[in-house]
């Protein structure tokens, strides 16, 4: 016969979720929270002062993003402070922190974790969803202006002697020659090796180089102003419009 | 099986080269450090520049807490938590682990492992298992004291 469920049982097995330690930052709490992937919320209390305490994340969730391999930019930083602040807490620096009083400790804690939570929920964001999906789209507006002409990832030489793997190559009518190169710039991350690889294939001037990135992504107008010194820079919106002088 | 998934397989169990040195940075708080090397596939010409090795330490905590993950087009594809000082909840059979432990894509569920070591073995021993030669002198995090967070 099946033993019934107790309240008790439940609550039991709930609460083992949660477990504090010592630690050298004070006495850490690990909550029934969890960043995106499964790593449980861990947050800290420090005593501050006589009668207030401090709950923060010791940077877990920062420290988080970056082990998923996120790097955030100023904006987005801007925006996830917004977020924390919907929680009642603030950043100090990478911490997410809350003061309260000890009775509160229990709440603040949860409060804290869920804020903590919050910013690793731009984990959710995959960078690998931005970068190919991108690639795609923009080989695909490509491939829609000039069809067959188009060559995915052919190896071209640089000045320098290095070689590098153009993603885009528009070939003339006869398809014998290349007239273009086309990059996608998903994020800022590729600027700088984009930059490098334009410049190095600079001169063959024959050949028309276009940076094409996404306007939403954390690509600031001094990246566009740099790739503008090795070629065109076109945002994904006007890309169509660009492509349509390379029809057959 | 998509194609992301078939590349990161074979980047998976490719031997791979660090084609750059990293270097610690102390961030925002100075509270914890992050350095990151690019990954490439020995036999890939011209390299392709989408692996990355990334470091995280925390600087004052005691027990040491370091993370060690390998990603591929920005996606994790292989983690080590040292001593992260939390569980992880595998999400799929609902089993939680508790203290260091490895990730593999495309579970990737945590897998335990007790012994204790110091950062230098944890990182040879993470990239002896991700594949991944590293052809520079191994540098430590440069660790803080407690007392630095004080105004």
């Amino acid at each position: 016969m099946t033993k019934e469920l107790t309240v008790s049982e439940i609550e039991t097995a709930v609460r083992g979720l949660s477990v504090a330690r010592a630690t050298s930052l004070g006495i850490e709490i690990t909550l029934p929270v969890l960043f995106p992937g499964g790593d449980l919320v861990t947050v800290t209390v420090n005593r501050d002062g006589e009668s207030e305490f401090i709950v923060h994340d010791s940077s877990a969730a920062m420290m988080f993003l970056a082990s998923v391999g996120i790097t955030l930019s100023s904006d987005t930083k801007k925006r996830l402070r917004h977020v924390v602040a919907k929680y009642g807490c603030e950043m100090a620096g990478d911490r997410v922190m809350r003061r309260c009083t000890r009775d509160q400790i229990g709440v603040a804690a949860t409060i804290v974790a869920n804020a903590s939570r919050a910013i690793g929920d731009h984990a959710l964001e995959l960078r690998r969803r931005v970068e190919h999906e991108f690639r795609e789209l923009v080989t695909d507006r490509v491939r829609a202006v000039v069809g067959n002409r188009i060559r995915l990832n052919e190896q071209v030489i640089g000045a320098s002697g290095r070689s590098y793997r153009v993603s885009n190559v528009i070939l003339a009518a006869k398809e014998e020659t290349a007239i273009a190169y086309i990059e996608p710039i998903a994020t800022r991350s590729a600027v700088a090796n984009h930059f490098a690889e334009f410049a190095d294939l600079d001169e063959n001037q024959k050949v028309e180089k276009i940076s094409v990135f996404d306007e939403n992504s954390d690509i600031r107008p001094e990246d566009v102003k740099l790739l503008s010194k090795v070629g065109n820079v076109v945002p994904l919106m006007e890309s169509e419009k660009h492509l349509r002088r390379f029809a057959a | 099986m998509d194609r992301f998934h078939a590349r990161v397989e074979v980047f998976l169990v490719s031997e791979k080269i660090a084609t750059r040195r990293y270097r610690w940075r102390i961030k925002n708080n100075r509270e914890w450090l992050e350095a990151r090397a690019i990954i490439d596939v020995v036999t890939a010409e011209p390299r392709s520049g989408l692996g990355r090795l990334i470091l995280t330490a925390h600087r004052y905590r005691a027990p040491r807490k370091y993370g060690f993950a390998l990603t591929y087009m920005g996606v994790p594809v292989f983690r080590l938590d040292v001593d992260p000082g939390r569980g992880h909840t595998n999400i799929k059979d609902m089993v939680t682990v508790w203290g260091t432990h490895w990730q593999t894509w495309p579970s990737m569920d945590a897998e335990p492992d007790t012994r204790c070591m110091g950062h230098n073995r944890w990182f040879y021993a993470f990239l002896e298992r991700a594949h991944i030669r590293y052809p520079y002198p191994y540098d430590p995090p440069p660790l803080g004291y407690q007392l630095d967070l004080l105004p």
